[in-house]
């Protein structure tokens, strides 16, 4: 791949020696490409991204951004170039809307005291583009957690970075936002901006995709086109639950098919002796 | 709601420092009017008359212009340090005090009371030399407590900072204990903090922190919006949080150590003032660091001007009054403003 921005190979990390978090990983991504990366809860998606984007050191294996060591590139360069959503968004003080997309801003102000007309004009844009221009004036401490996530997302565009690492931005937005997530998500690839997406609902993302990655236990178990990866053994070996694909056209809905878990619901309730374990399988049923 | 975004533009920085430093500047020229002593203003700024015969002047420019400079300064110091408190710890109950400056400082003057050092080198008394060290000391202290695989921890800073607290909140009760009933009486005026001056000498024991201080924190000031989306966010941005939490600890710290050892434990104004800022300017840290210098120096010399004249001739200390007069303030601000305090 002639325009890789990143290529990781033979990534190992553990936050403590005893618990590898990632293991012999490889990963790349490509300009233009949106790369899904899938997996249970704990596989270690959000460490591969911080990984990626440099706020941890892998404890094996080299990262490459642009053709150059990681390490090599200075932070405030990288941060021109990559922009990364963090899972947890977090915002103390009342800025306004447009306030904290300006502060996408940041990598680009080269130490200047002032906002810039061009910072002005790159935020405004990114605002427009993900449908909350006319929000600049609201109080970012009054918004609902998906609101607040469009606005994340917003100044995450407002930096124009060549690469975007994004983790689980669409989780507390509903259909229709997430789906325009995903369309503009979509169109941003198209444009030659590089994007992973760690994300849970991976019927609804295979559609945008160019590619997936299903890493289970830190390890990439399957990096491939959509149709590869969501192959039902496969996925039921990660998540270790029965999966269900169902495809139509381009778009596929992917489900846990515990044996009709409302009965057994039913079922033991009307027993009344209703088990931690059959509570805790409905619910992944309903996770999925 | 509308669809403009809140730029920093110059006008707008210029516009509200311009307010800010009104209200400083309209406080420090009423400051020198009033006292416990009524003067004549006339045969004051009579210089034919010799100072020996001219105690109108020696109030004037030995004590009251001097009072009003150390307010000055040690109000800037106190907001601006709470500011950077509150931005380094995302919290908006930070103050300068938070993390043990002061009750490291007040055990500092505590310990030299109760030894009985009056006077060191340089005529700097002990009190002061002995709170400026403790209060570094317990910053020091603090910090090393709370760094963890090279990085300080918000959470680990405040329990540390709240345990350290405590501790020299109890050894001063302690001192006191021991103490005889004059060296008990000197502690506790201290521990009020007290304004009253003669000469400059306290004034340049602030105000060269003062500015180093200033100079490091506004170039920082764009930065402290980022610390706001949490480490990560602004780590990621480029933004070198470990230099800028060591370069923003460091100059609060100072601050706040050299206004509790000159004029004692002072609070409130600390925590109120960048809150007032912030509900009138924004949250933006290039607005809220310079804003709160200018509000918190015109705020500190107000008090201590309704402290020398509600009950003249007798003083009340400051921080009483900082309180008293601060607090009701601050309170309806909070309520009338709500939405803008929603942290």
């Amino acid at each position: 791949m002639s325009d890789a921005l990143y290529i990781a190979s033979n990534l190992s990390f553990a936050y403590r020696a005893d618990r590898p978090v990632l293991i012999d990983v490889d990963f790349s991504l490509g300009a233009g490409e949106l790369v899904a990366l899938i997996g249970p809860n704990g596989a270690g998606k959000s460490t591969l991204l911080k990984l990626l984007v440099g706020l941890h050191k892998p404890g094996s294996g080299e990262i490459e951004f642009g053709g150059k060591p990681l390490g090599d590139i200075r932070p405030r360069e990288l941060a021109r170039r990559v922009a990364y959503l963090p899972q947890e968004d977090e915002i103390h003080f009342p800025f306004t809307v447009g306030e904290v997309v300006m502060l996408g801003r940041w990598p680009h102000s080269g130490g200047a005291f002032f906002d810039s007309a061009s910072d002005r004009e790159a935020s405004a844009r990114a605002m427009e583009v993900v449908g909350i221009a006319e929000w600049a004036g609201r109080l970012v401490t009054e918004l609902s957690g998906g609101e607040r996530a469009r606005v994340m997302l917003a100044r995450a565009i407002a930096t124009e970075p060549k690469c975007l690492l994004l983790d689980e931005p669409v989780s507390e937005l509903d259909l229709k936002w997430r789906t325009d997530a995903y369309i503009l998500l979509r169109r941003l690839a198209d444009s030659g901006i590089g994007i992973v997406v760690a994300a849970h609902d991976i019927g609804a993302i295979s559609r945008w995709s160019d590619r997936m990655a299903l890493l289970s236990r830190g390890r990439i178990v399957a990096d491939g086109a959509p149709d590869e990866v969501l192959a039902e053994p496969t996925l039921k070996e990660a998540y270790g639950v029965e999966v269900k694909v169902i495809a139509d056209g381009r778009d596929r809905a992917v489900f846990a098919t515990i044996r009709s878990p409302g009965t057994r619901r039913a079922h033991c309730k009307a027993r009344g002796d209703c088990s931690k374990g059959s509570r805790v399988t409905d619910e992944e049923g309903r996770d999925a | 709601m509308n669809g403009t975004i809140r730029t920093l533009t110059p006008g707008r920085f210029w516009s509200w420092m311009a307010v800010f430093g009104a209200f400083a500047l309209v406080c420090a020229a009423i400051g020198p009017m009033f006292g416990t002593q009524p003067i004549d203003f006339a045969r004051a700024l009579d210089f034919s008359i010799p100072l020996s015969e001219n105690p109108d002047r020696f109030i004037l420019f030995g004590t009251r212009l001097p009072r009003v400079a150390l307010a000055l300064v040690t109000g800037a110091s106190l907001a601006m340090a709470g500011a950077a408190m509150q931005a380094l710890l995302r919290n908006p109950l930070a103050s300068p005090f938070t993390l043990g400056v002061a009750s490291g400082g007040t055990f500092g003057a505590a310990l030299a009371i109760y030894v009985g050092v009056a006077a060191t080198a340089f005529k700097v008394p002990g009190t002061v030399l002995s709170a400026f060290v403790l209060s570094l000391a317990t910053i020091g202290l603090v910090w090393a407590l709370a760094y963890r695989r090279g990085r300080l921890t918000t959470g680990m800073l405040l329990l540390a900072g709240v345990s350290v607290n405590f501790l020299f909140g109890a050894l001063v009760l302690l001192l006191q204990y021991m103490s005889d009933f004059e060296q008990s009486f000197a502690l506790i005026r201290w521990m009020m903090g007290s304004l009253d001056t003669v000469g400059y000498d306290s004034f340049w024991g602030i105000a060269p922190a003062l500015v180093i201080a200033a100079i490091v924190l506004f170039r920082y000031a764009r930065a402290f919006n980022l610390m706001a989306l949490g480490d990560e966010a602004a780590i990621t941005s480029g933004v070198n949080v470990r230099r800028l939490e060591l370069a923003g600890f460091v100059a609060s710290g100072l601050l706040a150590g050299a206004a509790v050892s000159q004029v004692g434990p002072i609070g409130f104004v600390g925590l109120m003032i960048p809150h007032g800022v912030r509900m009138l300017a924004g949250p933006d840290y290039r607005l809220v660091l310079p804003g709160s210098m200018l509000a918190g120096a015109g705020f500190l010399v107000l008090c201590d001007l309704v402290s020398r004249i509600v009950l003249a001739p007798a003083e009340l200390p400051p921080g009483i009054i900082t309180a008293i007069l601060g607090a009701p303030f601050f309170l309806w601000l909070l309520r009338a403003r709500a939405r803008e305090m929603v942290v």
